[in-house]
């Protein structure tokens, strides 16, 4: 579970990125939190990543300090862009997460590649792997300890709409396997609204939440044939819609 | 393949083009040896130059490791050390800008004519290309890899070894296709303001005797030695940064 609580960030020069922020996310619970850039999304990932400290107020993860929790290997992130060393193979680039963190039950990194459609790809080096592929080695590398949260800042957002539509399916069906509780930061709201549980409504200046749609269940499997979901999902756009400024919602 | 052929190609035109000058301007020997002549030094002298050659090599390998090491210890002290560098920074570049010459007639005046100042010279010639790209390289390193690693509560050391030494190798590489020809330029230059052995000092012999072939020969000997060293951090170019060419 994570707590956070009348949560502030304040940077140098005054920048308020967060202001009071509340939230609780529940064990296997998948929240997005979704925004228009400068809302403190990121801020507020980083800090639930042990990467950055609030100012103010209380942040735990699983009932421990952010940092506390990275030391017993119970975080994995996974940016955009995706952290990979570009002179380890993808096989490689995932042990490398093991050589750090020493948890029992881990994945073996094999299966995982074998798992995510990379098993012909495992002795591939990032450059040599599409954009997709580094984005789903990306993932592995932030799963194969099996951490109980994963934190996901905008792990799609470099990607064309197919390859992204795709990967977000493919994202829901690995995380319905691992029931893990997953932090989503997000601009796309089709991709809140088919992966979440919960959506965090941000505004920017300073960050805050905004509000918090719960997602129906029929709207998160990613079902674009049957009309139902499609209803429920269109219904769902247009609170987001309305509750964002236009011009900031991607 | 292409490329080893135009190498070849070059090796063999210098030596051509010399000769065709030889033969249609007709210089003076003092002036522009002919190859044959050059080559017959190379030759009958073998055994001199030799010995001359490995006490140079000597002298730059062994500033070239001290170099490294300095210069691989700061990087690293660099590294960790937040603000090291800020602090260092002004007098790395106070001593990168004395000049050596005089830098090298004090080491011989305090330190006599001994190896010390010609390995002094090296290490101060080869450091600062090593350190710069070193430096450079380890900076280099993807924050969001270092970030994925902090929230795997990696220790600095393990940041160093796994994340940032293998993004800082092709800048690490590339100094030394400077640097390891440099300290054979350097070692020469040593020994030509101060030596009795060495490349440098068969070039200062051969100029007051104005032996104009033993000049060239020294130059051959000289490139040939400095072509090596570039040949060798091609190799090792090759070895450790093969994954950029799967």
């Amino acid at each position: 579970m994570i707590t956070v609580s009348q949560v502030s960030k304040h940077f140098s020069g005054g920048t308020v990125a967060l202001d009071t922020v509340d939230l609780t996310v529940a064990q296997g619970e998948f929240v997005s939190l979704l925004g228009p850039s400068g809302c403190g999304k990121s801020t507020l990932l980083r800090l639930l990543a042990g990467l950055d400290t609030a100012s103010s107020g209380i942040v735990t993860v699983g009932g421990l300090a952010p940092i506390e929790a990275c030391r017993r290997g119970a975080i994995g992130v996974a940016f955009q862009r995706p952290a990979l060393v570009p002179s380890r193979t993808a096989l490689e680039n995932i042990q490398l997460t093991l050589e750090i963190v020493h948890r029992p039950g881990s994945f073996a990194p094999e299966e995982l590649l074998r798992q995510f459609g990379l098993a012909a790809f495992r002795n591939h080096y990032p450059h040599q792997l599409s954009g997709g592929m580094q984005l789903r080695v990306n993932i592995a590398c932030a799963l194969v300890h099996r951490p109980e949260i994963l934190l996901l800042d905008e792990p799609f957002g470099a990607l064309d709409e197919m390859t992204r539509e795709s990967l977000t399916g493919w994202l829901r069906s690995v995380l319905a396997e691992t029931g893990q509780t997953v932090v989503l930061v997000t601009h796309s709201v089709e991709e809140a609204v088919t992966l979440s549980h919960r959506i965090v409504l941000m505004r920017p200046h300073p960050g805050r939440v905004q509000s918090i749609v719960t997602v129906p269940a029929a709207a998160r499997t990613g079902d674009w044939t049957n009309p139902a979901v499609v209803s429920e999902v269109t219904s769902l756009r247009r609170q987001l819609h309305a509750a964002l400024p236009a011009e900031t919602v991607a | 393949m292409k490329a080893g052929f135009s190498f070849l190609l070059v090796l063999l035109a210098v030596p051509a083009l010399w000769q065709i000058i030889v033969w249609v301007f007709e210089p003076k020997p003092a002036f522009l040896p002919p190859p044959a002549m050059v080559a017959g030094v190379l030759w009958s002298e073998r055994t001199s130059l030799l010995g001359h050659t490995f006490t140079t090599l000597s002298e730059a390998v062994i500033g070239y490791a001290i170099a490294n090491a300095i210069a691989f210890g700061l990087a690293v002290f660099f590294f960790h050390v937040r603000g090291a560098e800020r602090v260092a920074t002004p007098w790395l570049v106070v001593l990168k800008n004395v000049p050596f010459p005089t830098v090298a007639s004090i080491l011989v005046v305090v330190m006599g004519d001994s190896l010390g100042p010609k390995l002094i010279i090296v290490v101060l010639v080869t450091f600062f290309p090593i350190l710069a790209n070193l430096n450079k390289g380890l900076k280099s390193v993807d924050p969001g890899l270092v970030d994925r690693m902090r929230t795997l509560h990696a220790t600095r050391w393990q940041i160093f070894s796994k994340a940032a030494w293998p993004a800082s190798l092709p800048y690490y590489i590339a100094a030394h296709e400077i640097a390891f020809t440099g300290s054979i330029i350097a070692a020469i230059v040593a020994e030509w303001l101060f030596a009795q052995r060495g490349l440098g000092f068969l070039i200062v012999q051969a100029s007051t005797q104005f032996r104009t072939d033993r000049l060239f020969a020294v130059t051959i000997v000289a490139s040939g030695l400095a072509m090596l060293a570039y040949a060798l951090v091609g190799l090792a170019e090759r070895h450790v940064l093969r994954w950029q060419r799967a």
